[in-house]
């Protein structure tokens, strides 16, 4: 009797929801910090784990377990090197373990890509205002169109005004793409991976992601000092230490 | 007179912006309409925030407006 309960038991939280790829043979509790305060453990092929918890379910709502997932996945990286996984991916105790044994090579191989190392995204943006200022003052054509159109009507003056406008746009632009690719290389140089993604509004200048040796994290600080420095008055910098989603790609559930 | 050189530089600059925020906000409403649309942007704002492009209270702000946007499209 106790046994056909436990199967029931068993067979109702045969989902196991997957959190992130870890490099470990030992078995791990993190406690419950799962979603729905599950407990979050291992499942190991050699030494490579799938951190998971249990659940009766193998869809989830984003809206609501979203948040949850992230601080989880936040907690392991604390302490692994992680693979990390996208909201969602739930699937069997078996399927993962045929999972980690069919693409052990494959995972082998990133991690000797990203153990030491942290992902760091860095958000650059316009201190707008005074970039438009700058722009002003230093470029001959927009200083002189500035000049015929000071003092006159809006309406008289509308065509004239839409033109400043693009010139100012044009150049800014251009100075976005310049500074862009300074700050790339740069930083790239003492990074081990780089990756420049789109950026996420008008006013950003770099929306990029560095993949740093953690023995190079106080160079890379010092670097974006000395370019926050050197730019400070035109720009906004910013990082952050993310998962490194930017240099990895792994799906358990297509 | 540096202010009245600054709007006016400003301006156009200003007024593409808001031209562009205006259409952009259209198109929000129009692409907005379905569940399937509402469900598209939850994914793509969770994986921002993942990603770290998105701060946590941001975040938390723009899943609280669609969870609202995906029950008035889904009757609720």
């Amino acid at each position: 009797m106790k046994s056909m309960l436990r199967t029931e038991t068993q067979s109702k939280r045969r989902w196991r929801y997957v959190y992130a790829i870890i490099p470990s043979r030992k078995e791990h509790d993190f406690g419950q910090i799962g979603l729905d305060d599950e407990n979050v453990y291992t499942i190991h092929y050699r030494e490579i784990a799938a951190v998971v918890s249990d659940s009766s379910t193998k869809t989830f709502e984003v809206l609501d377990y979203g948040i949850t997932h992230q601080q989880a996945l936040e907690k392991i990286m604390k302490e692994y090197c992680v693979i990390p996984m996208s909201f969602g991916q739930s699937t069997t105790e078996g399927d993962i373990k045929t999972f980690l044994s069919r693409n052990y090579p494959k995972l082998r191989i990133y991690f000797t890509k990203l153990v030491g190392k942290t992902e760091l995204g860095l958000k650059v943006t316009w201190k707008i205002d005074t970039t438009i200022k700058e722009i002003a003052s230093s470029n001959i054509k927009i200083r002189a169109m500035k000049h015929q159109i000071e003092g006159k009507p809006l309406e008289k003056t509308y065509r004239q005004r839409l033109t400043l406008g693009t010139k100012v746009a044009e150049e800014l632009t251009k100075r976005e793409e310049k500074i862009a690719s300074e700050i790339f290389a740069r930083l790239g140089r003492i990074s081990a991976d780089a990756k420049m993604n789109k950026n996420l509004s008008d006013e950003m200048v770099l929306n990029a992601a560095f993949l740093v040796d953690k023995t190079k994290e106080q160079d890379f600080d010092t670097l974006v000092n000395t370019l926050e420095q050197e730019y400070g008055e035109k720009l906004l910098m910013k990082y952050v230490v993310a998962p490194p989603y930017n240099f990895v790609n792994v799906r358990i559930r297509s | 007179m540096a202010l009245i050189v600054d709007d006016l530089l400003r301006l156009p600059v200003d007024l593409g912006m808001k031209v562009l925020q205006a259409i952009a906000d259209d198109a929000d409403a129009m692409t907005l309409k379905t569940e399937r649309a509402v469900r598209e942007q939850v994914l793509k704002t969770q994986m921002q925030f993942e990603r770290g492009d998105l701060p946590e209270e941001e975040y938390r702000a723009t899943m609280s407006q669609l969870r609202k946007r995906l029950d008035e499209v889904k009757g609720v």
